[in-house]
Order: C-alpha cells, then sequence, then structure tokens
C-alpha cells in the first residue's frame, strides 16, 4: 500500500467516526490523527473477524463490570468497535498522552500491578475443575516444556563435543546446570498446583489482559495507568497475567527478589492468590524459557546480532534466573 | 413532518438546519439524510439490508446512524426516523469496470429473502409479445417478427433452469456509486425491491448506454468473479436481454392515437434499446456454457 493509498484508506476509516484529519504521524501500528473534533489513536491490527469478535466481546465485558483503568475504545457513528479495510481491523481511542512525570508516591511497576489486580478482581469466575481437565491442562503444559528442554539438551549435548567453545556457548555451558535446576523447579510447582487444585475441585479464571507490558498503559498526571490493548486478552488463571506482568518487569529495569516480594504483596492486597495459584505463579516464572530462547535467537541462521552482544544478553538473562530463584525460595521457604 | 427537534435531542450533531426540507439536513458533520418509515417490517428490511450490503461487499454504504442512545431508528409519534450520510461526489465507476462488476455480482448475491419466480413471472411474461401492431412501418414489421423468435430463444434458454432469484434494493442509477476518499460508498435511494436479475439487467443496460462497449467485458469480468455465468443465473440474465422486453414495453405504449412525433421519438428509443440487448447478449453469450449454438 502506498503513501497515497493508506491516507485514503485512514481517509475512509476515519469517515466511519465522522472525523476528518488534519494531520496524521505513525507511531509503529498507531495512527496519531488531529482532526477539529479532537486527537485521536487509530490503531492497526491483524485482527481475524473472529479476533475481532472476541476483542468487542472484551471491551463489552470491561465496560459492564465497570473497570475504569482502561483507555475506551470508540464507536463508529455506525456503532461499530472495529473497521476493517479488508487488509486490516483498525479501532479508534481518545489520544491519552503517556505521562513520565506524575504526581503520585507509587512507582509505574506498583500502579500496574496494583490495577491488574483490580482487573483480575472484577472478572473473577470460579469453575469446576474435574480431575480430566486439571490433569489434561498439566499435561499440556509438562509436554510442552518436556519438548523445550529436549530440544536445549540436544543442542547442550551438540556443543559439548565442540574442542573450543564459542563465548556464547561457554557461557551457556557455565550456567546450565542451574537452568536445568529451574526447569525442574518449575515443573514440581506446577505438579503442586495440581495437587492443590485436584484437592480443591475448583480453579479460578478471570480477564487476562494477555499483553501487560508498559507500553500498553498510559498514565495520567496523578499517576493513574490505563490499559490499552486487549488484543491478547483470554479467559485464564490469574497466575499466567501476572507472570506475564513480572517477567516484562524483570526485562525492562532492575530488580531484586525484595521488590518482587513487594509487588507480589500489592497484588494480594487487592486480589489474593489461592495457593495452588502461587505455586502456579512461580512455575511460569521459574521455567528458564528466556535461557532457551536465547538459543534459538543464537542459533536463528538470520541472526543479525554479533556474539558479544548475544553473551551480554544471555548473562543479563542469567542474573534474571537468579533473582527469580531468590524470589521462589522466599515465596516458598520450605518447598524442597 | 420531522421536527428538527427529533434529531438535535437524539443524535450527535450540532448546528442542525433544513438542507432540503424533510430530506437533508446540514450539520456539523455535514450533509445527512433524513428518513421516515411508516412500516416497522420496511424500516427493519432497509436497516438489515445496507448493514449485508457493507458487511459482504466490504464498501462503504449510507447505514443508518446510531442515536446517542445507539438505537438505529428514533420512535417517535408520526413513524420511525433514520440518519444517513449524504455523499455528494460521485465514484468514476467507468475507471473501475472491474471492481463495479465485483460489486454488482456480491449485490446481487446478497440474501435477505429469495424466490423462485412464478409461471407468471416467467412463462406468463414470456408470452406477452403483441401479435400484431397496428402501426404500417416497415421497421416495426421487421421487429416484430425478430421479437417472436427472440421470445422463442429466451424461452430455450429458460427451460430447465429452475433458479431462485434474491431480493435487493431496487438501483435507480449507477450514480448512487459515490466516492469517500477515493473509495466506493453506495448510496441506497430507492426504498422499492427489486430481483436481483431485474437489478442486474437494468444496470448492465444503464453501463452500455452511457458508456458503450469498451469496457463491458471488464465489468462482465469483474461480474463473474462473484456472480457466476457458468450456471442458471448466467442464463437467466442471458434470458433477460433475449426476450424483447423493449419491444412489449413499445406494444404496450402504443395506440392508434400517438402523434407521429411521438412515434417517432419512442421507436428511437425502441431502436437504441434493441441494439443495447443485441450487444449485451454479444458479450454474455460465450459467458453461459452450452448456450451458444441456441442464441446464435
Amino acid at each position: 500500500m502506498n503513501d497515497i493509498t493508506r491516507q485514503q484508506s485512514i481517509g475512509a476509516i476515519l469517515f466511519q467516526y465522522d472525523l476528518y484529519p488534519n494531520h496524521i504521524e505513525t507511531h509503529g501500528k498507531v495512527f496519531k490523527v488531529e482532526t477539529n473534533h479532537g486527537t485521536f489513536a487509530l490503531k492497526r491490527t491483524k485482527m481475524t473477524r473472529g479476533e475481532a469478535d472476541w476483542f468487542i466481546y472484551v471491551l463489552r465485558k470491561l465496560d459492564r463490570d465497570g473497570f475504569p483503568f482502561v483507555v475506551p475504545v470508540l464507536q463508529t457513528k455506525y456503532g461499530d468497535y472495529v473497521v476493517s479495510d479488508g487488509e486490516y481491523t483498525h479501532y479508534l481511542m481518545p489520544w491519552y498522552e503517556d505521562r513520565q512525570q506524575v504526581n503520585s508516591q507509587l512507582q509505574p511497576e506498583e500502579t500496574m500491578v496494583e490495577e491488574l489486580a483490580k482487573l483480575h478482581g472484577l472478572t473473577e469466575k470460579t469453575q469446576n475443575g474435574d480431575r480430566d481437565s486439571l490433569d489434561d491442562s498439566y499435561q499440556n503444559l509438562k509436554n510442552r516444556w518436556d519438548r523445550r528442554k529436549l530440544e536445549i539438551e540436544k543442542y547442550v549435548d551438540t556443543i559439548e563435543q565442540h574442542t573450543y567453545y564459542s563465548p556464547f556457548e561457554l557461557t551457556l555451558l557455565t550456567h546450565f546446570e542451574r537452568t536445568s535446576f529451574m526447569a525442574q523447579q518449575a515443573e514440581r510447582h506446577l505438579q503442586k498446583w495440581l495437587e492443590k487444585s485436584k484437592e480443591k475441585k475448583k480453579i479460578r479464571r478471570v480477564l487476562c489482559h494477555g499483553k501487560p507490558i508498559r507500553n500498553h498503559t498510559r498514565f495520567d498526571e496523578n499517576g493513574t495507568a490505563y490499559f490499552l490493548n486487549f488484543e491478547k486478552a483470554v479467559l485464564d488463571t490469574p497466575a499466567r497475567d501476572l507472570a506475564l506482568l513480572f517477567r516484562h518487569f524483570f526485562q525492562v529495569r532492575p530488580w531484586d527478589e525484595l521488590e518482587g516480594q513487594h509487588w507480589l504483596t500489592i497484588y494480594e492486597k487487592n486480589f489474593a492468590f489461592f495457593d495452588e495459584e502461587k505455586h502456579l505463579f512461580i512455575s511460569y516464572l521459574a521455567f528458564p524459557e528466556n535461557i532457551y530462547q536465547m538459543i534459538d535467537h543464537y542459533t536463528d541462521p538470520q541472526r543479525t546480532k554479533s556474539e558479544i552482544h548475544m553473551v551480554m544478553q544471555l548473562e543479563r538473562r542469567v542474573l534474571t534466573m537468579n533473582r527469580i530463584q531468590r524470589l521462589m525460595n522466599a515465596l516458598f521457604p520450605n518447598h524442597p | 413532518m420531522i421536527q428538527l427537534y427529533h434529531i438535535e435531542n437524539n443524535y450527535p450533531f450540532q448546528e442542525i438546519s433544513w438542507h432540503e426540507k424533510n430530506k437533508v439536513i446540514q450539520t456539523d458533520k455535514g450533509k445527512k439524510a433524513v428518513a421516515l418509515w411508516k412500516d416497522e417490517n420496511d424500516l427493519n428490511w432497509h436497516i438489515h439490508w445496507r448493514e449485508k450490503l457493507s458487511k459482504e461487499a466490504g464498501v462503504l454504504t449510507d447505514r443508518v446512524i446510531r442515536t446517542n442512545n445507539g438505537e438505529q431508528a428514533l420512535a417517535t409519534d408520526i413513524g420511525w426516523i433514520t440518519v444517513h450520510d449524504v455523499i455528494e461526489s460521485l465514484f468514476p465507476v467507468s475507471d473501475h469496470p472491474f471492481e463495479m462488476g465485483r460489486f454488482l455480482g456480491t449485490y446481487a448475491n446478497i440474501d435477505m429473502e429469495c424466490h423462485r419466480p412464478s409461471e407468471d413471472e416467467t412463462v406468463g411474461r414470456m408470452n406477452a409479445v403483441p401479435a400484431s401492431l397496428p402501426l404500417s412501418r416497415p421497421i416495426v414489421q421487421k421487429m416484430e417478427k425478430e421479437a417472436i423468435r427472440r421470445e422463442r430463444k429466451a424461452q430455450q434458454i429458460l427451460k430447465g433452469c429452475p433458479v431462485n432469484v434474491n431480493k435487493v434494493a431496487k438501483v435507480g442509477s449507477l450514480n448512487q456509486a459515490r466516492s469517500v476518499q477515493g473509495q466506493l460508498f453506495w448510496q441506497n435511494n430507492e426504498r422499492e425491491i427489486d430481483s436481483s436479475v431485474d437489478m442486474l439487467c437494468s444496470c448492465l443496460r444503464e453501463w452500455v448506454s452511457e458508456y458503450g462497449e469498451s469496457k463491458l467485458d471488464t465489468l462482465l469480468d469483474g461480474l463473474n468473479e462473484t456472480y457466476s455465468f457458468e450456471n442458471d443465473k448466467g442464463k437467466l440474465i442471458l434470458a433477460y436481454f433475449v426476450y424483447p422486453n423493449e419491444f412489449i414495453s413499445f406494444g404496450e405504449w402504443y395506440h392508434e392515437n400517438r402523434s407521429a412525433e411521438e412515434v417517432d421519438i419512442k421507436l428511437d428509443e425502441l431502436c437504441r434499446q434493441w441494439d443495447i440487448s443485441k450487444k449485451i447478449v454479444e458479450h454474455i453469450a460465450d459467458r453461459v456454457i452450452d448456450i451458444k449454438e441456441q442464441v446464435s
């Protein structure tokens, strides 16, 4: 699509909102649109019709449940939440400027954790967890992890044959024992989740944002965060969403296990985990997928990053893994 | 009579005034058409039609604009009011023959309700060629003979062709194609409901009348993508043009008290329409399987 066609396509989409742009700026997949009726964010996505239907369901649910920390999606003059141009699906929001400096004592991470807990609390539903479905969930995740471990072990076996190791290989081999240990711990906690859930015969599902990251929130001047981009939202265990958020924090800022515990305390003030959910949460965090992904990147023939860059990134992820281990030990001091 | 306060109080517009009393308003968001519906079924059919057209054809169209409460129509003591976009710039249809063909085929395929034409509508109508017109002009006499032949051919084509025909919103003119940012916006001007075959045939006739034959094949290629000629639907279209509709209309119009001048004008028009039918048949006969020998 060339520039003129794209402008026309955007114009035809905005027409459905009775908006006529004075100026359009591209910010990745978002167009910032200035009009006589205000400034708006037009998001372009590859959602299919089925995904768009689910997305609309999620928006309506958030509205019905009265969750206030969300950037609203505006309807067209015909009452549609999304507009398709045949190639992309679009939706429109008011433009929320993201404040980096806010009048609040709380750190952005604390606010995000608190608001995510509120989302989970508002949308919580308890279901009967029969043994078969719990076994299925457990087995699916375990099989996926087993496959990943096997792939990585095969790779490690191969590099162990080398006479000389590359810097990346050497770093990996140095920390591989601990990586395997964390994978075992993840499985133990997953096993614990299964046992406790079977005893309880109940599971909780909440509306998970699906991709809770800093870029998917907008902070106002008072430090209130508004979530956007519910395209990956799912009904699932709250442990999954919180683990995703923690993983994101671990990657974007320095932290230690005390801070990790502090974030979890904030979460649990608003939405307390059951024992089994806490095991599941830590098992998600403990499984060393981030280290495995580094191996995928390193062995990718299309890799563009240098060896030194890969080593530095791997070392950072090893540090994170060690912190997760300390967080795990702090949360479960008596767990073998 | 529609009162402006109905719209001021219920729609997200400001600065409202009549541009054309009871039909078009001027607002801060441009011109909008206002329609009053007395019959609820009629209203629902047209709302549903526009929704389906937009979804299935993937084009912009004059769907109903929601009220402030999210309603599609505003119930008042005089009937239901709906508000629609008004687009003035015409879509250059002749520059987009393939796209227009695809669109018209999709339009014809929209399944609101379909019906199988009754005996009266097909065979009965087929017998309507006047036996003999009391008009002693050689051209009319020649046409009369040819019309009878055309009628027989049309009947042959239709034999064993049990096709269901969709009911669609009538198309008054291809000028209903408007342009929003270079994209097709279809303005539904008519309240009448028409058979999809009659709609397609009237559009093809208008196309040849306005733009000649130069882009007709491209239009038909586009049409064939969404409304295949290679089945009974194609035979229906072909039979429509083989059948001497224009001659029958002339016969219905004519009586002995018509002046010579009136007859001359009408005859010119008959010849023009006859010629258009012939051209269209030449272009579509090849596309309809196993049919060429029946019309040649």
